[in-house]
């Protein structure tokens, strides 16, 4: 094993846990307005909406806009199951079931 | 006194027995995609050991699958890190919810805890099913579970890397996002998180569109709970 890739291997690691730790221990008993109290709420809604966007509606390695695809039709499917039973489990098997039907069919 | 050391030391047990069993669905799926990073990491030229190594101290499944065609390209430490750095810079978000949800933990209990912080622990942790519950050893059990699930899926991906090169992944594809989509799903409480969403989704599509990379969940991630919260103040959203 290298010395390079040990280096790489611990600056990789050095940097990802810094990027996880600074506002963590930042900002966890700092006093803040009631506004920016109700901003934080949104942020984890947000970002992973945003975080699955690309997967659903930009697909595959040309990353075209698609709306109707097999990601995007068993996401809408996944989504519904999850918002009507709040079961992890059951939405996420139900989910991966269609994408795999349909990646079959279209 | 023992009495309550005992029915602390029970109960920190109990919350981290709990949050590493209410994880393990999202567990397995982290499991399916470690062993496709394990298996791709041979097949790009990483001994077992190496790829172990990057999982065990790295612990980011993204940055990893990146600099799997950088190093065989020979890129150089400084361009790895910062493709780390940039690929990373998401977690700062994440530290923001995660540092406030315990706001009477210590630093040196808060830096341990940042060691777990991935994608899925924060997004179980925030508004997935542990949401609720303000417990650091909670919040550990999940970390736990998610860091031996990525470590043993490398392991034996790369184990078994030399005979499943062709490995199909197929299935997989859809696993990840599945998760997250049913977080979100699950998560809807307030008419403004309607809004949210649906803001997030035009907001991440242009970013994304324009600039790549990671930049759309900074995107969304900041500007869209300022306009939410702008419009909506608090009491004053639908429940």
């Amino acid at each position: 094993m290298g010395v390079d890739f040990i280096l790489a291997n611990l600056a990789m690691a050095v940097v990802t846990y810094l990027c996880r730790a600074l506002f963590t221990i930042s900002v966890s008993s700092v006093r803040i307005s009631p506004w920016w109290e109700h901003y934080l709420t949104f942020i984890p809604l947000a970002v992973l909406t945003a975080l699955v966007t690309p997967y659903l509606l930009l697909p595959g390695p040309a990353m075209k806009l698609s709306l109707i695809n097999p990601f995007s039709l068993a996401g809408v499917v996944t989504f519904i199951i999850s918002y009507r039973t709040r079961n992890l489990i059951l939405s996420v098997a139900i989910g991966m079931g269609v994408y795999l039907m349909l990646g079959k069919v279209m | 006194m023992k009495d309550v050391r005992d029915r602390t030391h029970s109960t920190l047990l109990t919350d981290m027995r709990l949050g590493f069993l209410h994880f393990l669905p999202v567990g397995v799926v982290i499991f399916g995609y470690a062993l496709v990073f394990g298996v791709l990491a041979v097949n790009s030229g990483l001994t077992i050991v190496q790829a172990c190594l990057m999982s065990l101290t790295i612990f980011a499944g993204a940055s990893q699958f990146i600099a799997l065609p950088m190093i065989q390209k020979g890129s150089t430490i400084g361009a790895l890190t910062a493709m780390a750095l940039v690929v990373n810079l998401r977690h700062l978000l994440y530290g923001l919810n995660i540092g406030r949800k315990y706001p009477d933990a210590g630093t040196w209990k808060l830096l341990g805890i940042s060691l777990g912080i991935v994608d899925e622990t924060y997004a179980f942790n925030t508004i997935g099913p542990g949401g609720f519950i303000k417990s650091i050893p909670y919040f550990a059990g999940t970390a736990i579970c998610s860091y031996t699930a990525w470590n043993v899926g490398t392991l034996v991906g790369a184990v078994a890397g030399k005979w499943t090169a062709a490995l199909n992944t197929g299935a997989l594809d859809f696993a990840m996002p599945a998760v997250f989509i049913s977080m979100v799903g699950s998560s809807i409480r307030r008419e403004t998180d309607w809004f949210v969403i649906g803001l997030s989704i035009v907001t991440a599509l242009l970013a994304f569109t324009l600039a790549g990379g990671h930049w759309h969940l900074f995107a969304a991630g900041l500007l869209v709970p300022f306009v939410a919260s702008t419009l909506f103040r608090e009491g004053t959203h639908g429940s």
